[in-house]
């Protein structure tokens, strides 16, 4: 690997050891659950306080933990494949990155079809309607991560096509890993959604619907950033290689174009809050109620 | 919401189905709503899925609700056909509400004023 490489990895390894020291930091634990409450617009019940802590807490840990992970994996297959000493191809720093997201995304749908729920004790309760994907996931989420891998496929076609000796075996594999996670997120997601909720109380049920709605928002980030990363990593090499003026030319354009619809998706994603979707879609009461608070 | 009081003399059937009817009969499950499966319901309750299943079997035999195969079980439009056919048209606009994003206020705003029009 080159120096600039290891920087960044090294860089990426001591940002994700501090968000692990915080969160295993017992006194930041209440904070860190009323923030995420604001966040998603839930108030916190006392009686639900230690509960949810330990939940967040976990969730959050393994979300941490499984990034660190993606990160030395990457490393790892990238010192082991000797193959990257060009500090000019950008494929290489996002596979870097691509292994953070990827490693992130895979230990948070793990985290949400494998732990337990804490059943309540006495009275249960549950929504009469079935729920949805699009109760939980924004369309910028859900249609964004297969328009975002759809985009690199297609980069990577027609870059193969037309000059195909112009495309790094780097983004390609980042084009490869987008196909790979698209699938595993659309099982992944539809696996949490059939997941039982098991709540005592309705603050209990909204709870579990937000954080089920941001396990899956974090598993959608995985073909979202390969999908973005893998398009623009093929149509830069074809566009900086310049053998061919028309398809570098094209090649440009269709990346400024890629990089200014990912830009405005995430303008898009800032403005109508995707982490407060579930409760528009099922508890639009609390939602106005909060509307009419703020 | 549905509860299921485990220490109440009424049988856990006979509670869900009673809440269901209510539901139905007040709106709050409008025409057309899908319904949890029959596992997933007992999973959420903590009930077995015969118990879900018998209050399911007994709510269709009483018009309540349909199953339209593997699509699952669904609410049964009450009253007479224009009733019905205005509780569907209802659901299919509260739908496609949701989907844009517009707000019930304002939806409700809309069909006042062409019903008004």
């Amino acid at each position: 690997m080159t120096p600039t490489l290891w920087f960044i990895a090294g860089a990426l390894a001591a940002v994700l050891i501090v968000a692990l020291v915080v969160i295993l930091a017992t006194s930041r634990l209440a904070t860190s659950v009323r923030n995420l409450g604001r966040a998603v617009g839930l108030a916190v019940p006392e009686a639900l306080e230690a509960k949810l802590g330990s939940r967040i807490r976990g969730s959050r840990l393994t979300f941490t933990l499984g990034s660190l992970v993606g990160l030395a994996v990457t490393t790892a297959a990238l010192v082991l494949s000797g193959a990257p000493s060009d500090d000019e191809n950008p494929a290489l720093i996002w596979l870097l990155a691509g292994g953070v997201v990827a490693g992130g995304s895979l230990a948070s749908a793990i985290y949400a079809l494998t732990a337990k729920p804490v059943l309540p004790e006495g009275e249960r309760i549950a929504r009469s309607g079935a729920v949805t994907l699009n109760d939980y996931l924004d369309p910028v989420d859900l249609v964004g991560a297969r328009l975002a891998v759809g985009a690199g496929i297609l980069s990577l076609g027609v870059a193969l096509l037309v000059v195909p000796e112009t495309v790094s075996a780097a983004a390609a594999l980042i084009v490869v890993l987008a196909a790979v996670s698209l699938v595993f997120f659309e099982i992944a997601i539809r696996r949490i959604l059939d997941r039982p909720q098991p709540a005592g109380s309705t603050a209990e049920l909204a709870w579990d619907d937000a954080l089920r709605g941001l396990s899956m928002r974090n598993i959608a980030s995985a073909p979202m950033s390969f999908g973005v990363w893998g398009g623009l990593a093929v149509l830069l090499n074809v566009w900086l290689d310049g053998t061919s003026p028309l398809a570098s030319g094209f090649a440009g354009g269709a990346a400024l174009v890629l990089f200014l619809a990912t830009f405005a998706a995430a303008a898009w994603s800032i403005a109508t809050k995707p982490p407060q979707r579930y409760l528009r879609r099922l508890w639009p009461d609390v939602a106005a109620a909060a509307k009419t608070a703020n | 919401m549905l509860t299921i009081d485990a220490r109440s003399a009424t049988p856990p059937f006979e509670q869900l189905r009673v809440q269901f009817m209510d539901q139905v009969r007040s709106s709050e499950l409008a025409a057309g709503t899908r319904l949890p499966t029959v596992r997933r319901l007992a999973e959420d309750l903590g009930l077995a899925p015969n118990t879900v299943a018998r209050a399911y079997r007994e709510l269709e035999s009483d018009g309540f609700i349909e199953t339209r195969g593997r699509n699952g079980s669904f609410v049964s439009a009450q009253g007479d056909a224009a009733e019905q056919q205005g509780q569907l048209a209802a659901r299919a606009f509260a739908d496609r509400m949701k989907q844009l994003g517009v707000s019930p206020d304002a939806a409700l705003a809309w069909v006042t004023k062409a019903l008004a029009g």
